[in-house]
């Protein structure tokens, strides 16, 4: 690669170079403030190089498309809002809150190289750099009760999908000879007979990338690294971990159509339908809310999988409007919720909930017009969201599949509808309020998830601009 | 432009109504009020306005019609649009909604701002379901409406709130979702014979729907419809959801959001599926009279009030369906009688039911009795509106019900005639429950029960002379009804002429007149 390709890696380079700058300001001891501000920094000149317009960069390992700077852009995005909601969050804890900006800018790294990879070799760079620093961020609380275990949990089984990930890629590049996603695309579908060695292959790729995703039947640790991990590390393992897996699925199955080969759709579909059944049921007992969004995000990325099976000329368009719509749903509430935990514990029981609306009627509203978005429901985002995957399924004939995704939404009302009651029912004669620790931050993450809310409404009311936008940039 | 008006007076109001109540708790009611009273004057003027403008023997389009782009690359507009129909409905709307306003005034005394916030919503979404010819738009309101209503329920209901609302909400929602799926696959179906992309509803009637799945298509709206309304096997959530609201809430879903799967059922079913509609006509015939029967029956054993007028409009509703069955001009224009009279008589059932639990704080008839000669003006409003229920002359639901039967009566005699054994079973239900409140042993602990006040006796002066002018004068309502109901029917009576000859279209000569 010439140096002068670097330049189009510009956004990495942005995101390691902030995680190393942030390393030496850890060396002469800044402040807390000091470091949480260039971290958002770093962010916001990552997101203001991606708006600039430039040409489709292609090389070995990396693609530089409209696509992959989109789930970047979304990627970097989320990152901004989980430090927001950081700085409060972590500043009460006893640990060190420094080092933790050093490694979600790493993770992010992760995520972000993940969007631009069509290789193998970059795939797998990306999900280590990715993993390697999550397993630190899981159990940066290491004297909370949950926070060992979940990092462990996620250790093992991590590295467990690694290999199988890397032996999928193994058996593929042996059939095929080459760990490029057109190129084995292409040469499977010159193939008249599917050899069993790439269906294997496929099916342990799928084990890798359905453990980063936690669809059924790889959803197990789930529940678990959720209810361990802090809030705003929760909050990064279901929108940006997830977002990077995400676009490798759309990329190696959607964007070079193998996703309509027999087998792999087969595997696809069981894997849609289970996922969006158990995510739901498992979902509805739950009194924890943490475990509650675990399970909710295993039925989404079943939705998800849905709109990757339906593809069609613009099915990638409906998948990633769906993954933005999400991610500003999920991120407004886990907003809400980290801004609720004290210093002690975090706000992951039903009960934390009771009676907000009365105490707290916009914090209330935040997180009422956030589930309403994840159930569904007109006049918010997250209904067109779900129009668009009932309409491409629809358009290409997958009953089972819709039928499928109206019961599990259906049983998905029940606990958001759950959440939504436990807001408005009598407070029960709550303890004096505790005292606002840091009133100026706040503010200023109550103003950034009130605009998200509001977001999710203006897109829900008046989608017409996201999706001719999105539109341009997939086509 | 006006109908947007309605709605955007109606949405402002609400968030108004919400925002200021914060700072003065009893602006919040009067914001409501307010609001809904411009709404029903801007409806009352658009009716003596348009009221010559119908023409009687042709179906002559909208009377009025707004439409702009919405979601362009899916072809969704923002298409509102008025006829004789939905200006009926509207009226109805905020005529009920300002009834139920003012039985709230005292009621509510817990969260007034977020309340009268919802209740002013849940009107806006159900005029926008019944202005909205943009299938999109329509699934749109369907649901708005839901939201607050599910709230009204939930947070202002009695004992079993959380219970009753869950259920409320998850059978709308899921036969809600039923019916997008429907909306979409006659979406596709429509762009892959005409090539071009539309929920709009005038487009989509004109194309000729000729597919395998359109049976399907129409079995979907049907039953999104028919929960709503409520027909036989889905009617579960309707009992605990009337008696666990509060008193606005029950007059708001009996009166009205009933309404609405009635208004499907005419507006989309008849007009988009005129063969699938015969097909599967035989199933809701008689699933209407076992609702007929099985409602009446039902209401028969209840001992809580609330619920036993809950069940006397499954009963009602079943008459709905076996009219809109029929495909018979004179049943149909019982049908929407019958929507209006039941609205009115129910909602003011429904209110003295409130009244009653607001002094013995009980909705237990078995706890009631004797109630006459303390509260007589009571006694016989209830008595008036219990007769209004079982279908005596000279009130409104005996005009609807009559033309149901008689329109009905044509084409099926037999379920007809078992239908109208109703009738029989309504006055016995109806007579039982003024026997159990109003007359009897008076019980002691109801000295201090007062008589209706001033505030309460508007709201039932204004009904009880709305029930008895439908049922004297119904002429202007079926005049306007009459080219709506007419278009509704134009593809089934064209299918029944190209089947048989014999039957010609049927024409009631009492319909012409003017």
């Amino acid at each position: 690669m010439p140096a002068i390709d670097l330049i189009k890696l510009m956004p990495l380079i942005i995101t390691s170079s902030g995680a190393l700058i942030i390393m030496l300001m850890l060396a002469v001891r800044s402040g807390h403030k000091t470091v949480e501000i260039a971290c958002l920094l770093v962010y916001s000149i990552g997101l203001a190089y991606l708006s600039k317009p430039t040409f489709v960069f292609e090389d070995n390992l990396f693609v530089v498309d409209g696509f992959g700077k989109l789930f970047m852009g979304l990627i970097l995005f989320s990152g901004l809002i989980i430090t927001f909601i950081s700085y409060a969050y972590f500043n009460e804890k006893e640990e060190n809150p420094k080092v933790y900006y050093v490694l979600l800018l790493l993770a992010t790294l992760g995520a972000q190289t993940l969007c631009i990879s069509h290789h193998f070799i970059s795939l797998f760079l990306g999900l280590e750099i990715l993993s390697m620093a999550l397993y630190a961020l899981i159990a940066y609380l290491r004297t909370r009760n949950y926070a060992i275990e979940a990092g462990m949990k996620y250790l093992i089984m991590a590295a467990f999908s690694s290999a199988f990930l890397l032996f999928g890629m193994a058996l593929i590049y042996s059939e095929t000879g080459t760990m490029d996603f057109a190129a084995i695309a292409n040469i499977i579908k010159l193939q008249s007979k599917i050899s069993p060695y790439l269906i294997m292959g496929f099916g342990l790729l799928m084990v890798g990338a359905g453990f980063k995703l936690s669809i059924v039947p790889f959803h197990l640790w789930a529940a678990d690294v959720y209810q361990g991990a802090p809030m705003p590390v929760t909050a990064f393992i279901a929108t940006i971990s997830k977002g990077g897996m995400l676009i490798i699925l759309f990329r190696l199955l959607g964007l070079t159509r193998l996703i309509s080969l027999t087998p792999i759709f087969t595997l696809m579909l069981i894997i849609a339908l289970a996922s969006m059944l158990v995510g739901n049921l498992l979902a509805v007992r739950q009194r924890n809310l943490k475990r509650i969004l675990a399970y909710s995000s295993i039925a989404n990325m079943g939705y998800l999988m849905a709109a990757l099976l339906s593809i069609d000329e613009d099915g990638l368009q409906t998948a990633t409007l769906y993954t933005m719509i999400y991610f500003v749903a999920l991120l407004t509430a886990f907003g809400v919720l980290s801004m609720l935990s004290t210093k002690e514990r975090d706000a992951d029981d039903l009960n934390d909930l009771k009676g907000m609306f009365w105490q707290k009627p916009l914090m209330a509203s935040i997180m009422t017009v956030s589930m309403l978005s994840l159930a569904g429901i007109p006049l918010t985002a997250g209904f067109i969201g779900k129009f668009y995957i009932l309409k491409s399924g629809i358009d290409t004939g997958q009953w089972l599949l819709m039928f499928t995704l109206i019961l599990a939404s259906i049983i998905g009302l029940f606990y958001y509808l759950k959440i939504i009651v436990a807001l408005f029912t009598e407070a029960p004669s709550s303890a004096a309020v505790p005292e606002k620790g840091h009133p100026v931050y706040y503010f200023i993450n109550l103003v950034v998830m009130f605009l998200l809310t509001i977001s999710l409404v203006v897109l829900g009311v008046y989608p017409q601009q996201l999706i001719s936008i999105l539109h341009t940039i997939l086509s | 432009m006006i109908l947007v008006w309605l709605i955007i007076i109606l949405m402002s109001g609400g968030i108004l109504a919400w925002i200021c109540g914060y700072f003065l708790t009893h602006l919040s009611k009067w914001i409501a009020l307010v609001s809904c009273l411009i709404s029903l004057i801007i409806t009352g003027r658009l009716w003596f306005d348009l009221y010559n403008r119908i023409d009687l023997q042709n179906q002559t389009g909208w009377l009025m019609e707004f439409s702009v782009p919405w979601i362009k690359p899916l072809g969704i507009t923002f298409h509102l649009a008025l006829d004789g129909l939905s200006l009926t409905l509207l009226l109805l709307t905020f005529f009920l909604g300002l009834a139920a306003i003012l039985c709230s005034w005292r009621e509510i005394t817990s969260k007034q701002p977020f309340f009268y916030f919802n209740l002013v919503w849940v009107l806006a979404g159900i005029t926008g379901v019944f202005l909205a010819m943009d299938l999109f738009l329509f699934y749109f309101f369907w649901e708005v409406m839901l939201i607050p209503m599910y709230f009204m329920i939930s947070i202002w209901g009695s004992e079993r709130r959380i219970y009753s609302s869950y259920k409320f909400f998850l059978f709308t929602q899921a036969s809600g979702l039923l019916m997008l799926l429907a909306i979409i696959t006659l979406y596709f179906i429509h762009a892959h014979t005409s090539g071009y992309y539309t929920f709009d509803y005038d487009q989509l009637l004109t194309s000729s729907l000729k597919s395998n799945y359109s049976l399907f298509i129409a079995i979907g709206f049907f039953i999104a419809f028919t929960v709503k309304l409520p027909l036989f096997p889905f009617h579960t959530w309707l009992p605990d959801a009337h008696s666990e609201a509060p008193t606005a809430g029950s007059v708001i879903l009996a009166g009205l959001m009933l309404k609405t799967g009635a208004y499907g059922l005419i507006r989309f079913v008849l007009p988009l599926f005129p063969t699938e509609a015969i097909q599967i006509s035989d199933w809701a015939l008689m699933l209407g009279v076992i609702s007929i029967l099985y409602g009446a029956l039902q209401a028969f054993g209840q001992t809580d009030l609330k619920r036993l007028i809950a069940y006397t409009s499954v009963s009602h509703m079943g008459f709905i369906v076996l009219g809109v069955f029929s495909f018979n001009e004179l049943a149909l224009q019982g049908v929407v009688l019958q929507m209006i009279t039941h609205g009115i008589s129910t909602a003011a059932l429904f209110i003295l039911a409130g009244f009653l639990k607001e002094r013995l704080h009980t909705r237990d008839i078995n706890q009631m009795g004797g109630l006459w000669s303390l509260a007589p003006q009571m006694g016989s409003i209830g008595l008036l509106f219990a007769m209004a229920s079982c279908g005596l002359p000279v009130l409104g639901n005996f005009i609807a019900e009559f033309l149901i039967l008689l329109g009905a009566f044509q084409l099926h005699p037999v379920y007809t005639s078992i239908a109208s054994i109703g009738l029989i079973l309504s006055a016995i239900y109806s007579v039982r429950m003024m026997q159990k409140v109003f007359f009897g042993e008076v019980q002691n602990d109801h000295v201090t029960f007062h008589d209706f006040n001033s505030r309460e006796k508007t709201i039932m002066a204004l009904l009880t002379i709305a029930i008895v002018f439908v049922g004297l004068y119904p002429q202007p309502f079926i005049n306007m009804l009459q080219p709506s109901i007419k278009s509704s029917l134009k593809l089934q009576t064209e299918i029944k002429n190209s089947n048989s000859n014999e039957i010609s279209p049927q024409k009631g000569s009492i319909i012409h007149h003017k």
